[in-house]
């Protein structure tokens, strides 16, 4: 979830009035963030990533506002034309691109600071990393021209990068510089990258970096803002939303329109449209739970989460301001409404009283195993399904499921049986005091073509005995006791199995069904995991014993 | 009789001590460094001895000054016998005092350092048998003396024996019962918890498309956590999707819709290992349409996690849903408050909340002990896109939380790794009486 740090006079100031940090705490829960650190100057907040409008103070406080009932309802802006025009050639690795003026900004170094956190985190969120939409911000008196041309530069074209105070080549741009070294492969094709170009001067190299000449300082009046990206919608939303949280800020609350004219349709941007939608008030107070909930009290909360809302005929209708992209069906309104209740004053509803759930029967059978092998002297071990497939291959596994991006190679493979399991236990456990004698009841993964994903997840027990001497008995008896104990008439069959010793290794059997394996373990494989003692184990598939029980 | 007792420490060799019966390990790595022509690299001898003992070997060899260390190769500078310290550790076989031993005392604090040699405590009995005595056993005769009772002398009960005493005040050998697993032993009693409230449990495979992990929970199909670095991907392989038709037909519909990109297929179709049980919910729910329905499942989870004290990539989750006819918001904070109740919590504390598959949203807060106030479910009703997807015209209360953050917090655990420990000893340690009061 990202946290965002803000200036605590800049937020106080856009709120318009003191709160204390106990209702602050309290309002902001109740907007799904949370104060995460309190600084003599700073705050740092925790806001939900759906939340992309409240990354900047101005957001926070708009919201805010609302809910301290400072001002409610949808806040208004007002629209006019820039006479500025871009001109969108064919730019196939990032088509995308649309923009916006804010005048009469209050700019200072925190403000700088959160303007840039601001754009960071529109990044990392809708802009998944830049590769999805990238956003640029320009002092507006520093744009060389009102004609600006979208398009692919030559690599031989030259910039100062921003942060930079030389002039260098697009091609050394990418190579040399930080932002380039970690964005510039986004969108090159054939050694061209897209740039806006103003004028005759480079402005931008989106998603890379910008041009130092339209740098913002502490002067700047009026902001340029371009987003790019190769999804027209997130686009816009992303414009929609920086111009109207910047020009919360703004003494004149005026955005101006770009005029876009590219191959794909000409636009002015951004709409700065609202959404209306209509929810039913009845269905709204199903959904809350609260009968009859009164339908004016509905259209308050919703003006307290600045939204507009009206009544009409057991419909209340609303009107959502456009930087509110994450309302997307009538449901979401239902949540606003809540939220503007807060949860914590909604008596919870006691569920009726039913009989008790039916547990599943792996967890039946599961139980009574587990007991049964504590009876019989086995500790309990619980490891986990992910395992090393070197271990795998040193027992002679095969046709396991590897991990295609596994977090270490100690867990880069789903286990096919628990042998592996007891085995690095009791390599770890060899020095405690003899006999040990473990189990585990656990899930296997093996290949089953037989089913939709090609891999069964089953039930499997082993256990296990490590002493100064163990012989084939001392683990078929225990083997036996339990499946007798489950009221099956087992068999050993002589047979093959590349972790048991020849000769004393065997089939269990139960009404002609195969069980699994017991027997004593492989000095070759003891030697391999290090362990200095013989051991005897079995395994049992609690899958077929479920079957066979029916 | 006159008995006398003398307490005294004898020396007992350990088995890391038995080990090194033949030769110690930094005997043999000069052996090692003479046939290799006085060098090796250290990673040769780590491939030869093993990590442990290769590490054992060079810093004793180093302490006694056998070889210096240069740029990584290992040098021998030549060294000498230790057979008197090996002699010693076969006298203490069967315990022996320290002057047997025939060591000084900085190389006998050696071996006990390196775990060869114990201490231990042993009295030394002396039994003389004074003049009374002998008469007395003169006296006796035939009288037969039994140590330990069989069956034979039970059923046979001769005249005149005796019974000899044992010494009944000295401590027995150690044995240890059998443990139940103190996590599985949770899990349990969770799932007692949920089964009381009267839901029923479900079991699903671990292995499962994304559609049901990510797509019909109406996770973007470019959501961040589906990507490598967040989510387990199954190598090679891809789900036969053949018989969901009719779900890819609404899947596809409402991701279209909602989130304005064209559907993809394959991507439904990748395997990756389960990261949320809400997967299994869903599926079951997708099976069990109308209502009541109250189900929930225990079972591990994975995700492209870091391994440290508070991480892993594989761990547990229990998710819960809730299908009535009339299910609401107020009843959805009914069930967490019950549930809450049950685990053992007295106040839980509610706060919207943001999941993809749900809204309005809920998150869960109770306070445990010293940590204040953490966050215990994610909640929310199942969107009507999820609802749709799934086939189902009814709300849906669902909820899911971490299970071994809150494990750790009941067994005042603070390394989640223990909970999955392959040390024996541990989980002779734990109790379930070492269950803390948490709130």
């Amino acid at each position: 979830m990202p946290v965002i740090r803000l200036s605590i006079n800049r937020l106080i100031k856009a709120i318009g009035k003191e709160v204390s940090l106990k209702e602050l705490e309290r309002l902001l829960m109740r907007l799904k963030a949370e104060v995460e650190e309190v600084g003599d100057n700073h705050i740092s907040i925790e806001i939900n990533s759906d939340r992309l409008d409240m990354m900047i103070s101005e957001g926070v406080a708009r919201a805010l506002k609302g809910l301290l009932e400072i001002e409610v309802g949808m806040p208004r802006y007002s629209y006019r034309d820039s006479g500025y025009k871009l001109e969108v050639l064919d730019v196939p690795s990032r088509p995308y691109i649309a923009m916006a003026i804010v005048r009469g900004i209050e700019s200072s170094e925190n403000y700088i600071e959160e303007l840039i956190q601001f754009q960071e985190k529109l990044h990392t969120t809708i802009g998944r990393m830049r590769r999805k939409v990238a956003i640029g911000i320009h002092d507006l008196s520093k744009v060389p021209s009102r004609e600006c041309v979208y398009r692919e530069l030559e690599p031989s074209e030259r910039l100062i990068p921003l942060g930079y105070s030389r002039s260098m080549s697009v091609a050394e741009t990418l190579s040399s510089t930080e932002q380039g070294r970690l964005y510039g492969s986004i969108s090159l094709r054939g050694g061209r990258t897209p740039g806006i170009v103003c004028g005759e001067t480079i402005i931008s190299m989106p998603p890379v970096i910008n041009s130092n000449i339209t740098r913002i300082t502490e002067h700047t009046e009026d902001l340029l803002i371009d987003v790019t990206g190769i999804d027209l919608d997130a686009v816009i939303k992303t414009l929609e939303i920086l111009s109207t949280t910047l020009a919360e800020g703004s003494r004149s609350r005026v955005i101006e329109r770009v005029l876009v004219k590219a191959p794909w349709g000409v636009i002015e941007t951004p709409r700065g449209d609202a959404k209306v939608m209509e929810i039913g008030t009845d269905w709204a107070s199903r959904i809350l739970g609260i009968e009859g909930m009164d339908p004016g009290e509905m259209a308050r909360k919703l003006l307290m989460m600045r939204i507009d809302a009206r009544v009409l005929d057991r419909v209340v209708e609303a009107t959502i301001p456009p930087y509110r992209v994450d309302i997307i069906d009538p449901v979401d309104l239902v949540e606003e409404i809540a939220m503007a209740m807060d949860l914590n004053t909604l008596e919870p509803e006691p569920l009726a009283t039913i009989l008790p759930g039916k547990p599943s029967r792996e967890s039946v059978v599961r139980r009574t195993i587990r007991d049964i092998m504590i009876g019989l002297g086995f500790t309990e071990i619980y490891r986990h399904v992910l395992t090393s497939s070197k271990i795998l291959t040193d027992l002679g596994y095969n046709g396991f499921l590897r991990i295609k991006n596994p977090v270490s190679s100690e867990m880069d493979a789903a286990r096919p049986s628990i042998i592996p399991s007891l085995l690095e236990t009791l390599r770890r456990s060899q020095h405690s005091p003899k006999p040990i004698k473990i189990f585990e009841i656990g899930e296997i993964v093996t290949r089953d073509p037989s089913i939709y994903t090609g891999w069964r997840t089953r039930l499997s027990l082993a256990a296990a005995i490590l002493d100064y001497e163990v012989s084939f008995e001392d683990i078929q008896a225990p083997l036996f006791s339990l499946l007798r104990s489950l009221g099956l008439e087992p068999k050993t069959v002589q047979a093959k199995n590349s972790v048991f010793i020849d000769g004393r290794t065997a089939l269990v059997v139960v009404n002609d069904k195969q069980l699994g394996y017991v027997g004593e373990v492989r000095i070759e494989i003891l030697s391999t995991l290090e362990i200095d003692f013989p051991v005897a184990l079995f395994e049992i598939d609690i899958s077929k014993i479920l079957e066979i029980l029916g | 009789m006159k008995i006398e007792r003398r307490a005294r420490q004898i020396y007992r060799t350990t088995e890391e001590g038995l080990k090194n019966l033949n030769s110690f390990p930094e005997e043999e790595l000069l052996e090692l460094l003479k046939r290799m022509g006085g060098a090796a690299s250290i990673k040769e001898i780590e491939d030869l001895f093993g990590k442990e003992r290769a590490s054992i070997a060079i810093a004793w060899a180093r302490r006694r000054g056998w070889v210096r260390i240069d740029s990584g190769r290992i040098i021998s500078t030549g060294g000498y016998s230790m057979e008197r310290y090996r002699k010693a550790l076969e006298k203490a076989v069967k315990g022996a005092t320290a002057e047997d031993l025939g060591l000084s005392s900085e190389e006998l604090a050696e071996l006990v350092r390196r775990r060869m040699l114990v201490k231990e405590e042993a009295a030394e009995v002396i039994i003389e048998i004074l003049e009374n005595g002998l008469k007395t056993l003169e006296d006796l005769g035939d009288l037969v003396i039994v140590s330990k009772l069989t069956r034979d002398i039970v059923i046979q009960k001769p005249r005149g024996i005796y019974i000899k005493p044992y010494n009944v005040e000295a401590e027995p050998a150690r044995i240890y019962p059998a443990y139940r697993h103190f996590y599985v032993d949770f899990l349990e009693m969770l799932r007692e918890i949920m089964l009381s409230l009267g839901f029923d449990e479900i079991s699903d495979d671990l292995v499962v498309p994304e559609l049901w992990n990510f797509d019909v929970l109406f996770q973007a199909q470019d959501h961040p956590a589906r990507e490598i670095h967040d989510t387990l991907v199954v190598e090679g392989g891809e789900a036969d999707l053949g018989i969901y038709g009719d779900l890819l037909e609404r899947v596809s519909r409402e991701h279209s819709r909602g989130w304005g990109y064209e559907y993809n297929r394959s991507i439904a179709s990748r395997l990756v290992m389960r990261s949320q049980t809400t997967a299994a919910t869903i599926r079951y729910l997708h099976y069990h349409r109308e209502p009541p329905v109250r189900a929930f499942i225990i079972g591990r989870v994975f995700r492209f996690d870091r391994i440290d004290a508070k991480h892993l990539p594989e761990f547990h989750q229990l998710d819960g849903i809730a299908m009535e006819h009339d299910m609401s918001l107020r009843k959805l904070l009914g069930i967490l408050t019950q549930v809450t109740k049950a685990l053992g919590f007295r106040e839980v504390i509610f706060k919207p909340g943001y999941f993809p598959f749900t809204e309005p949203s809920v998150e869960g807060y109770v306070r445990i002990g010293d940590l204040g106030y953490v966050e215990i479910f994610g909640s929310g009703l199942f969107r009507p896109e999820v609802l749709r997807m799934a086939g189902v015209k009814h709300n849906v209360a669902a909820w899911g939380m971490g299970v071994d953050r809150l494990a750790m917090a009941y067994l005042a655990i603070n390394d989640i790794r223990e909970l999955y420990t392959p040390e024996i000893d541990r989980l002779r340690w734990h109790r379930i009486a070492s269950y803390k009061t948490i709130h």
